[in-house]
C-alpha cells in the first residue's frame, strides 16, 4: 500500500467526468448516468397523501466505457439495484439523465425506448424467481424475440426464432434441446444461464448483471463468473455488475464504485480501490470482507451500527452516523453539515469525504487494534 | 452398505461402543444417518457423519447447499420433523449421554440450556407476538428456575454483554423492530442466556450484509472466547471458517470428506473437493484468468454414484473410486484426515500431480496477503 | 453439437423402482426429478385425491346426463296426459318402465325427463354465468394488479361498492323489470353480479405476481403490457381462478334454484332444477314426495360433486403441496 503523503488532490474537476476529461466527446462512452435520482414516494395518514420520500438513488453519475466491467458494491438498501434498474427505465427516474450510446433513455419516445431495448438487458440475481414456471424456455427467450421483431431480423418466424433460441442456449453451456423443458426441471446454475441467454438472445451491447451469482454456490458461482467472461469477449459486452460480495467484484470488474445509502461514495479502479481505499466507508467494507486463509486472520475495521434507513439519510455526509475516521478526528462539524463532493484525486480515483487525506493504512489498523466489538452496536438509531 | 472390497483396511475399525472415554470430548457424533421419505423415494441426507467437539473448541462444518450440514445441524438439535425425517442410525454423545436415546422430555431439558442453537434468519425464528425479553427470559425461567423478575434482569445484562445498548429499553420492543444485526444479536444473547456448554450457529450471517457479517462474527468469536462454550459452525463460506474455527469438516453429499485443523484443510487440502472449492473462489489475483471450476453438479440425491461420492466431477479419480467408496484416511505427517483414495496406497502414484496442485492453489494466494 | 436437431427424449417414469431400473439401464441418462410440467404434476396429485375424484365422478356424470338426457327425453311442454289416465297426486315411482323417478302432480309429467332437462338448463346457467362472471373478474382484476395506482383505486371502489349491495334482492329486482322468464336474463344477472370476488381474487394474485423478476425481464426486453398480463402473468393466476370458478358454478346453481323457487327467475314453464323445486311446493303435502325429491338430490350431487372437486383443485393447483 502507498503512503497516502504521495497521493496528489487534484483540485475541483467536474464530478461526473472521472478522467478529468469531458466525457460526452470521448466515443468509447457506452454509458453515461448524470445526477440521477430515484425517490419512491411514502404514503401516509388516512387520506394516504405522501408524507415523505426513500432517496434510494440520489444525484448519482458515473459513466462506462465501452467493453468495461464496471462493478458497483454496497451494502443492501444502498441503491444499487434501483440504480440498475433505474438506468433500464425499469424504475422510474425522478431526476437527471442517462445516455446509452449517445442517446438519452429519460427523453426518448416510447417507440425509441423499445427499440433502445435490445440493447440493453439485465441478469438477474435469484435463478428461481427470474424464470416464468409456466413457460417451457423456448418461450422463456423468445417472448424478448417476438417483441422486439421487425422485418429484418425475422424473429416473428416459429423457425428463426427456434435456431436463435438454441444458438443461445448452446453460447450459454447448455443443449439445445433444454428449450421444452421447464424451469422446475433445472438446477440453480441452470437456470442461471438461461436467463443469461435470455437477456443476451436480443443481441444487447450493454448488461446489467443485478448479483448474478450470489444466490449459487461456490463452485456453481466460478462456472457462471467464467461464462459472463467469455460472453463478454465473444458478444462485446459492457457489464455493470452489481454485488455484495466484494470478493466476486474484485475479481469481476476493472473499475469499482462504491455507493452508501443512495450516493457513489468513491469510485476507483479495482486495484487502486483494493489497495488503496480512501473513503472510510470503503475501508470498512474492504476490511470486512472474510479472507479464506487462516494465515491471513487480521484485526478487523468493524463499523458501528446499521445502514440507517434511506428514508430519513442522515445530514451533511450520509455515513458520519457511522464513521470511524469522524470519530478519530474529534467529530468535526464539516462531516454532519456538509455533504462532501466526489474529489477527483490520482488516475480518476474519486472519493466523497472531507478527510480522504487522513485515511492511510496505519490510521486503519490503529483505529482497528483500538476498537471494542462487543460495542459495535451502540451507534444502532432507534 | 459400504463396500469394503478388495481394498487394504487403512485403520482399525474398532466399534466405540459406549460413551468417549475422553472426560474432554463435549459432543461425539458417530456414523449418524438422517434420511428423508419423500414420495420419490428416500434422500440420504446425512449418510454416516463422524466428529467430535471437545470442551470450548470450535468447529466448522462446511458445504455446499445439500451436502446435509443443516440436517446435521438439527439433528444434534433434534429439531427434525419427523416425518419425513427420520434417524435411522448413528450415536450422538454429549455429556457423557446419547441424545438418540433420550426421552423428548429430557432432549427439551438439554436443549436451550445446554446447547443452544443460533439461526440464519433471526426474524423468522424469533417470535413476532412477544417481545424480546419476554422471549429470552421465557428460556430462563423455564432452564434456570428463577423468578419473573429475576429473569428479565438476566435478560437485560446478556442483552448487554452482545453489545446493546439501552438493553432495559430494547427488552419491551418486538422483533420487527429491529434491524437484522440486531436480532442476531438479541439470538446470540438468547442462546448464551442460559450458558450453554454448546453453542450450535447454523449459517449465522449468511442473511447479512458483509459489515453487519463482521461485526456478528467478531461478537461469536469473543463470546465464545469468553464464555468457554464449544463452538459449532455451519456455513457454506470457507472464508468464515477460516477466519472463525479451530476444527473444520468439510461436507459432500451427506458425508464428511475431509476434517481437520483449519490450517490444514484450507492451506494443505487433501481431498480433491477442498481443493476444488478453494479453487473456485473468486480473488483479486486471479483476475483476468479463469476461475478453475468443479465440473459438473452435486449428484442426485436418488442417484448417488455407486462408489465415491465425487467421482463423477472428480479431475483425479480412477477406476477403484468408481467401484468402492474411500473410508476417511489418515496422511502421515497432517493432522488432518480425508476421505479419499489418493492417500491409500493405490493412489500413491497419483498424489504427486494433485499434491503440486494444491501448492500452487495455496501459495498463489501469498502475494496479497497483507493487502 | 451434433444432436442438436433431435427431439428431446423425456420419459415419464411412474415409480422410483422404474425409475431405478431406467437408470440401471441407462447410466449416463440425463435425469431430471421431474419431466413433467405443471398441469401434468398437478393432473398427478389430482388423480391421488381421493375426494376430488369421487367429486369429479359425481359431477361428470351430472353432466353427461345433462348433455345426453334430453335428448332421449326431450321435454315437451304440451304433452300432457289424456283423461283416462288420470291420477290426481300423481304416480310414485318405480310403478311403470316409464316413469321411473314417478309422476308430477296434476299435470302428470314425468319427473325424470324434469329432472334430466332441469339438470342440462341449471348446469347450463352455473356454467355459462361463472364463464361470464370469470372473464369479466380475470380482466377487470388482473389490469387493477398489474397497473395499480389510481386505475386499481378506482375498479376496487366499484367491486366494493357492488360487493356492498344486496344481491338478492337486486336480482329480484333485475328480473321484475327485465321480465322475469328467459334463462339467458337470469343467467347474465348472475354473471353480471357475480364477477367481484373473482375481480378481488386475480388482483390479489396478479399484484404479487408482478413484482417477480420474471415481469421485470419481459418488461426489460420490451413485451406489452397487455402481453405480460395476459402471456405471462396470467397463466400463473391460472390455480386459484380455476378453484374459485368451479365453487362459483356450485354458488350459481344455488342461486338459481333459489331465485326460481321463489318465482323470480327463469319462467316457470322451462324446467331448472329450482323450477321443478317451484312447481312441486304443494305437492308435498299431497304425498307426492317424489316430484321435489329428485330435482333436489340432483342439486345436492353437482353442489357436492363440485366442492369436493374444488377442494381437489386447490390441493392439486397448490404449487407449495409436496409432489
Amino acid at each position: 500500500m502507498t503512503p497516502q503523503t504521495e497521493q496528489a488532490l487534484v483540485d475541483s474537476v467536474p464530478a461526473d467526468s472521472p478522467n478529468g476529461v469531458s466525457a460526452g466527446t470521448q466515443p468509447d462512452v457506452m454509458l453515461e448516468v448524470r445526477n440521477l435520482k430515484t425517490y419512491y414516494p411514502i404514503y401516509g395518514g388516512i387520506l394516504r397523501r405522501r408524507i415523505g420520500s426513500v432517496f434510494a438513488v440520489d444525484d448519482v453519475s458515473l459513466t462506462i466505457s465501452r467493453g468495461e466491467r464496471y462493478g458497483l458494491v454496497g451494502e443492501s438498501g444502498c441503491g444499487k439495484t434501483t440504480l440498475g434498474r433505474t438506468i433500464l427505465r425499469l424504475e422510474k427516474a425522478t431526476g437527471g439523465s442517462v445516455t446509452l450510446d449517445g442517446e438519452d433513455l429519460l427523453a426518448i419516445r416510447r417507440s425509441q425506448l423499445h427499440r433502445m431495448r435490445r440493447k440493453m438487458q439485465i441478469i438477474f440475481q435469484d435463478p428461481y424467481g427470474s424464470l416464468n414456471p409456466r413457460m417451457p424456455v423456448s418461450d422463456i427467450i423468445g417472448e424478448g424475440l417476438i417483441a422486439q421483431a421487425d422485418r429484418e431480423n425475422g424473429w416473428s418466424k416459429r423457425a428463426v426464432r427456434d435456431k436463435r433460441v438454441g444458438d443461445y442456449l448452446e453460447a450459454v453451456g447448455l443443449r439445445r434441446d433444454y428449450s421444452r423443458r421447464y424451469p422446475h426441471e433445472f438446477s440453480g446454475g441452470q437456470r442461471q444461464r438461461i436467463g443469461i441467454a435470455r437477456a443476451l438472445s436480443l443481441g444487447p451491447e450493454f448488461v446489467v448483471c443485478d448479483e448474478p451469482v450470489s444466490a449459487l454456490d461456490v463452485s456453481i458461482q466460478s462456472q457462471i463468473l467464467n461464462l459472463l467472461s467469455d460472453l463478454r469477449t465473444q458478444f462485446n459486452l459492457t457489464y455493470l455488475f452489481i454485488a455484495h460480495n466484494l470478493s466476486v467484484v474484485q475479481y469481476f470488474c476493472e473499475r469499482i464504485g462504491v455507493m452508501y445509502l443512495g450516493k457513489i461514495v468513491e469510485v476507483a479502479e479495482t486495484d487502486v480501490l483494493y489497495g488503496n481505499p480512501l473513503h472510510p466507508y470503503s475501508v470498512a467494507l474492504l476490511s470486512a470482507i472474510p479472507i479464506p486463509d487462516p494465515r491471513q486472520r487480521k484485526k478487523r475495521l468493524v463499523l458501528k451500527g446499521d445502514v440507517p434507513s434511506p428514508a430519513n439519510p442522515p445530514s451533511g455526509c450520509r455515513f458520519h452516523t457511522r464513521c470511524w475516521l469522524r470519530e478519530r478526528l474529534g467529530n468535526p462539524a464539516e462531516c454532519s453539515t456538509t455533504e462532501p463532493p466526489l474529489r477527483t484525486f490520482q488516475s480518476g480515483h474519486q472519493v466523497a469525504c472531507h478527510f480522504a487525506e487522513q485515511v492511510s493504512a496505519d490510521v486503519v489498523q490503529e483505529t482497528a487494534a483500538k476498537q471494542d466489538v462487543i460495542e459495535t452496536a451502540a451507534a444502532e438509531p432507534d | 452398505m459400504k463396500q469394503k472390497a478388495d481394498l487394504a483396511v487403512y485403520q482399525e475399525e474398532t466399534p466405540r461402543v459406549g460413551p468417549p472415554t475422553d472426560p474432554d470430548v463435549l459432543l461425539d457424533v458417530r456414523n449418524l444417518q438422517t434420511h428423508f421419505h419423500v414420495m420419490d423415494g428416500t434422500v440420504k441426507a446425512v449418510d454416516g457423519v463422524d466428529f467430535s467437539l471437545k470442551r470450548g473448541e470450535t468447529l466448522g462444518i462446511v458445504g455446499e447447499s445439500g451436502c446435509g450440514k443443516s440436517v446435521t445441524a438439527l439433528t444434534i438439535m433434534q429439531l427434525l420433523d419427523m416425518p419425513p425425517g427420520e434417524i435411522v442410525g448413528g450415536e450422538i454423545w454429549f455429556e457423557g449421554r446419547d441424545l438418540l436415546t433420550l426421552a423428548p422430555e429430557q432432549i427439551r431439558k438439554i436443549r436451550g440450556a445446554d446447547m443452544a442453537m443460533i439461526f440464519q434468519e433471526p426474524m423468522t425464528s424469533l417470535n413476532p407476538v412477544f417481545t424480546i425479553g419476554d422471549q429470552i427470559s421465557e428460556a430462563i425461567i423455564l432452564h434456570q428456575h428463577v423468578g419473573k423478575k429475576e429473569a428479565m434482569t438476566r435478560a437485560i445484562a446478556s442483552l448487554r454483554a452482545v453489545g446493546i445498548n439501552a438493553p432495559e429499553r430494547r427488552v419491551k420492543q418486538y422483533p420487527h423492530e429491529m434491524s437484522g444485526g440486531i436480532r442476531q444479536r438479541v439470538m446470540i444473547a438468547m442462546a448464551l442466556s442460559c450458558n450453554p456448554q454448546l453453542i450450535i450457529a447454523d449459517e449465522p450471517t449468511t442473511a447479512l450484509d458483509v459489515t453487519i457479517q463482521a461485526q456478528i462474527l467478531e461478537l461469536i468469536k469473543k463470546i465464545q472466547a469468553d464464555s468457554g462454550a464449544a463452538l459449532l459452525l455451519i456455513t457454506h463460506d470457507l472464508a468464515v471458517v477460516a477466519e472463525t474455527v479451530q476444527n473444520v469438516a468439510v461436507m459432500y453429499a451427506g458425508r464428511v470428506v475431509e476434517a481437520g485443523p483449519v490450517e490444514d484443510v484450507l492451506l494443505r487440502p487433501q481431498h480433491p473437493y477442498t481443493l476444488g472449492l478453494l479453487n473456485s473462489i473468486p480473488a483479486l489475483h486471479k483476475r483476468g484468468r479463469k476461475l478453475d471450476v468443479i465440473k459438473g453438479v452435486v449428484p442426485n440425491p436418488f442417484r448417488m454414484p455407486p462408489g465415491c461420492k465425487f467421482e463423477p466431477r472428480c479431475p483425479y479419480a480412477w477406476e477403484v473410486c468408481r467401484r468402492s467408496e474411500p473410508d476417511m484416511m489418515d496422511t502421515p505427517g497432517r493432522k488432518s484426515r480425508s476421505r479419499c483414495f489418493l492417500h491409500a496406497a493405490e493412489g500413491a502414484a497419483r498424489r504427486y500431480e494433485f499434491e503440486k496442485a494444491a501448492v500452487a492453489t495455496v501459495t498463489a494466494g501469498l502475494p496479497e496477503a497483507q493487502a | 453439437m451434433d444432436e442438436s436437431t433431435a427431439a428431446p427424449e423425456v420419459r415419464v417414469v411412474e415409480s422410483p423402482a422404474a425409475l431405478e431400473q431406467l437408470l440401471a439401464e441407462h447410466p449416463d441418462y440425463d435425469v431430471q426429478l421431474e419431466s413433467l410440467n405443471q398441469w401434468q404434476l398437478a393432473w398427478r396429485r389430482f388423480k391421488r385425491h381421493r375426494m376430488a375424484m369421487v367429486g369429479s365422478a359425481m359431477f361428470l356424470t351430472m353432466v353427461a346426463v345433462g348433455i345426453f338426457g334430453p335428448m332421449i327425453w326431450s321435454y315437451n311442454y304440451y304433452n300432457v296426459p289424456l283423461p283416462d289416465q288420470f291420477v290426481h297426486a300423481g304416480r310414485p315411482p318405480m310403478l311403470s318402465p316409464f316413469h321411473p323417478f314417478g309422476e308430477t302432480m296434476l299435470l302428470q309429467r314425468d319427473v325424470f325427463t324434469l329432472v334430466v332437462n332441469g339438470i342440462r338448463l341449471s348446469l347450463l346457467i352455473g356454467v355459462l354465468a361463472t364463464v361470464i362472471a370469470t372473464t369479466i373478474g380475470t380482466f377487470i382484476g388482473s389490469v387493477a394488479g398489474y397497473f395499480g395506482g389510481f386505475l386499481d383505486t378506482v375498479l376496487m371502489r366499484i367491486v366494493d361498492a357492488l360487493l356492498s349491495l344486496p344481491l338478492l334482492f337486486l336480482i329480484l329486482v333485475f328480473s321484475r323489470f327485465l321480465g322475469a322468464g328467459s334463462w339467458v336474463t337470469v343467467t347474465l344477472i348472475f354473471a353480471l353480479f357475480g364477477w367481484m370476488s373473482i375481480a378481488r381474487l386475480v388482483r390479489s394474485v396478479v399484484l404479487s405476481l408482478r413484482e417477480a423478476d420474471w415481469v421485470d425481464a419481459a418488461r426489460a426486453a420490451g413485451v406489452s403490457d397487455m402481453r405480460i398480463i395476459f402471456r405471462h402473468v396470467l397463466p400463473n393466476a391460472l390455480s386459484p381462478i380455476i378453484v374459485a370458478a368451479s365453487l362459483s358454478v356450485a354458488g350459481v346453481i344455488i342461486g338459481e334454484a333459489f331465485v326460481s323457487f321463489l318465482g323470480y327467475g327463469v319462467n316457470p314453464s322451462t324446467p331448472t332444477l329450482g323450477n321443478i323445486l317451484s312447481g312441486a311446493q304443494d305437492a308435498l303435502t299431497e304425498g307426492n314426495w317424489w316430484w321435489a325429491f329428485f330435482p333436489g338430490m340432483a342439486i345436492v350431487i353437482i353442489v357436492m360433486g363440485i366442492n369436493f372437486m374444488g377442494d381437489g383443485l386447490q390441493d392439486a393447483l397448490d404449487p407449495r403441496a409436496k409432489i
